[in-house]
């Protein structure tokens, strides 16, 4: 878990202050990932990492010995982030159990991407990881947040069933579908040729 | 590309769609948070800080303040709990005592009353005047007074 969390520790601070600032550049982009991730919106995702670090900063005299501190943040991280979506995207019409993607209609939404100047030609790295990224953001809410909790937070199928409050055949489902769905759109895009010769 | 597999998540085996995803996904580098964040963190303790202490969270308050307003709610919540059970009778009483006590005061009160409806129709228009006049120069000092001595946040 966490492997993208720091592993370089900061340069001794001279202050409490100092410590906190370090300490949060430290783990700034492990937090602000994860939110992002499950959020797809970098704005809710900047509100949501600057929230895990003010609670944090709380209780930072008990923090800053934890040798758990990353799956704390991420923690705090993903349950703002899931407050967030159930809040404001009504997730119970995400993750309902009667969503019509349960009846075997089609993946996610059609995405536009760039249209590649030739559909063969291989993708430059960074032009390639932008646009998984950018189909990893177009996935419907009910689809990417079980992929993003399985496969970057590497939750259990019953423990992200847990997070969500829904069914373990639920979870099941919205994530082989979020996996199809994601090779379709990276297929569709030109980004790759067979989905699973990446 | 580093396939990043976590055997613990992932069957020994996995099927050629899961293992392709968790390998794409694994190898994406975490999004670089906003050059801003860590200022906004520290703007907002800071404007925390100066925030007066009954402005913040309840763990933040002085113990003195704490236990006097835990104090209080225990003793509402009691004096609740006895009116609703209707099983005190020293309720009863205390609120006894307070009625009796009370009533002098309503006696004079109703004295003052009818010896104010004896005056003219004017004199009762102008004395109105003089109190909402007074009223409204009163609340707009309490709120002159109030900026000064309570910095806004």
């Amino acid at each position: 878990m966490n492997h993208n969390e720091p592993t370089a520790s900061p340069v001794p601070p001279v202050n409490p202050e100092e410590e906190f600032t370090a300490f949060m550049r430290a783990y700034q982009d492990m937090v602000y990932a994860t939110a992002v991730r499950l959020t797809a919106n970098r704005a809710a995702a900047e509100d949501i990492a600057q929230e895990v670090f003010l609670r944090a900063h709380a209780r930072f005299d008990q923090l800053r010995t934890s040798a758990t501190i990353g799956g704390w943040l991420k923690t705090v991280a993903t349950n703002l982030a899931l407050n967030h979506l159930s809040r404001y995207r009504r997730r119970w019409r995400f993750f309902s159990e009667l969503r019509r993607e349960d009846t075997g209609e089609g993946p996610g939404p059609e995405v536009e991407f760039a249209a590649p100047d030739e559909p063969r030609a291989p993708v430059e790295a960074a032009e390639r990881r932008a646009r998984v990224e950018q189909a990893l953001a177009a996935l419907p809410d009910h689809q990417r947040v079980p992929l993003v909790l399985f496969h970057f937070e590497d939750l259990a199928y019953d423990e992200i069933a847990t997070r969500l409050g829904v069914s373990l055949a639920k979870v099941k489902t919205d994530i082989l579908r979020g996996r199809a769905a994601l090779a379709t759109l990276l297929r569709a895009s030109g980004t790759v040729h067979d989905p699973f010769q990446p | 590309m580093n396939p990043r597999l976590e055997p613990a998540r992932l069957p020994p085996e996995p099927d050629p769609l899961t293992a392709w995803t968790h390998a794409t996904l694994r190898s994406l580098p975490p999004p670089s948070a906003p050059a801003t964040l860590a200022g906004r963190v520290l703007a907002e303790l800071a404007r925390r800080e100066r925030l007066p202490w009954w402005r913040r969270d309840f763990a933040c308050w002085p113990r003195a303040a704490r236990w006097t307003f835990l104090t209080i709610a225990a003793g509402g919540a009691g004096c609740s709990a006895a009116a609703l059970t209707g099983g005190s009778h020293w309720l009863d009483a205390m609120l006894s005592r307070v009625a009796a006590a009370a009533s002098p005061l309503a006696s004079v009160a109703q004295s003052l009353l009818e010896g104010i409806l004896t005056l003219p129709a004017a004199w009762l228009q102008g004395l109105g005047f003089a109190v909402a006049t007074s009223l409204t120069i009163l609340l707009a000092l309490v709120t002159a007074l109030a900026r000064v001595v309570v910095p806004r946040s």
